[in-house]
């Protein structure tokens, strides 16, 4: 923790970075009918948002959303 | 439908689909981290390896290591990431049917391949001078003396290089009939590129692959900018139209 706060300055931007992500792939997420999400797994797909830092934000909005139809 | 509004709505669905982010958000991502990894390397070298076990010890790390570290990750992770953003720019409106509707439309469809290529090419441009200022920014915090012009024709190199990706998947999404199959074809270019330096000089010189090794060269100054890079980034984005040109053409010949 002592890491952390020393070198704060430096990597509050990048968490704020994967706050943003997290957030905008949740809030894509959530309101999305299980059978346009990859997989049809909507559990899943949170989970890798959330616990996968940055890439799993990325790899949910690149590869876990279908068109409907 | 003209041009502009074309273009117009390449953007509006860039900006609506996931690649507003994707793209800018992985290349931010590791311009911020690439200066933060080089300046902690001797720090997480230390802190992983046993008390008692084997020492690793570093020359200490400078301004430069940041670029270097940012132009390995986005010749990297950056170009599988275009690749895998861009395959689906015409093959999944092929598939969706979408394409139809467009092309139904007073618009031709070589018109329709030179937008995709304007639109993801811009977002490729400002992805990337996004890593770059944030790495700039990051280097400037921690190290002495950083090399502003050196770096900066470093990420040229590089930007060349992830625009000329670019170019080639759109060119394999014209061709192929499917988002899987145009990423395929897009990963064996990639991979072709990436082997050509290997035979001989010319080689060496002038096919898009020179690129990943001009962004160290240009960085430690090694190579001239005008005299090295100027000539390869000139042939790069000449092949990169005719790629397009050639996919346009067979996208032309499709039935929809």
């Amino acid at each position: 923790m002592d890491f952390f706060r020393e070198n704060m300055a430096l990597l509050l931007p990048i968490v704020i970075l994967e706050l943003v992500l997290i957030a905008v792939a949740l809030r894509d997420l959530v309101p999305r009918p299980a059978e346009q999400v990859t997989g049809g797994n909507k559990l899943v797909w949170g989970l890798v948002i959330v616990f996968v830092t940055t890439l799993g934000p990325l790899a949910y909005l690149a590869f876990g959303r279908r068109q409907e139809g | 439908m003209s041009r502009g509004v074309l273009f117009r709505k390449e953007i509006r669905e860039i900006l609506r689909t996931s690649r507003i982010y994707v793209i800018p958000g992985l290349f931010l991502f590791f311009g911020l981290l690439s200066p933060i990894t080089a300046k902690m390397m001797p720090q997480l070298l230390r802190s992983l390896s046993a008390p008692g076990g084997v020492q690793i010890t570093l020359p200490p790390p400078v301004a430069r290591d940041a670029f270097t570290q940012l132009f390995k990750n986005l010749a990297q992770t950056g170009v599988i990431a275009v690749i895998l953003t861009v395959m689906g720019a015409l093959a999944e409106e092929k598939n969706r049917g979408t394409a139809v509707l467009v092309v139904s439309k007073p618009v031709s469809r070589t018109a329709m391949v030179w937008t995709k290529l304007a639109s993801n090419s811009l977002l490729i441009i400002f992805a990337t001078a996004l890593a770059y200022v944030a790495a700039l920014y990051y280097t400037m915090i921690l190290f002495p003396g950083t090399p502003v012009r050196e770096s900066l024709f470093g990420t040229l190199a590089l930007l060349v290089y992830l625009l000329f990706v670019g170019a080639m998947t759109i060119a394999a999404s014209a061709v192929a009939r499917s988002q899987v199959a145009a990423g395929g074809l897009a990963l064996a270019g990639y991979f072709v590129i990436s082997l050509l330096p290997i035979f001989g000089r010319f080689f060496a010189k002038w096919t898009p692959g020179a690129l990943v090794g001009l962004q160290t060269d240009l960085l430690t100054g090694k190579a001239s900018m005008l005299k090295d890079a100027v000539p390869t980034m000139a042939v790069a984005v000449a092949l990169g139209l005719v790629l397009v040109a050639l996919g346009s053409a067979a996208f032309e010949r499709q039935e929809l």
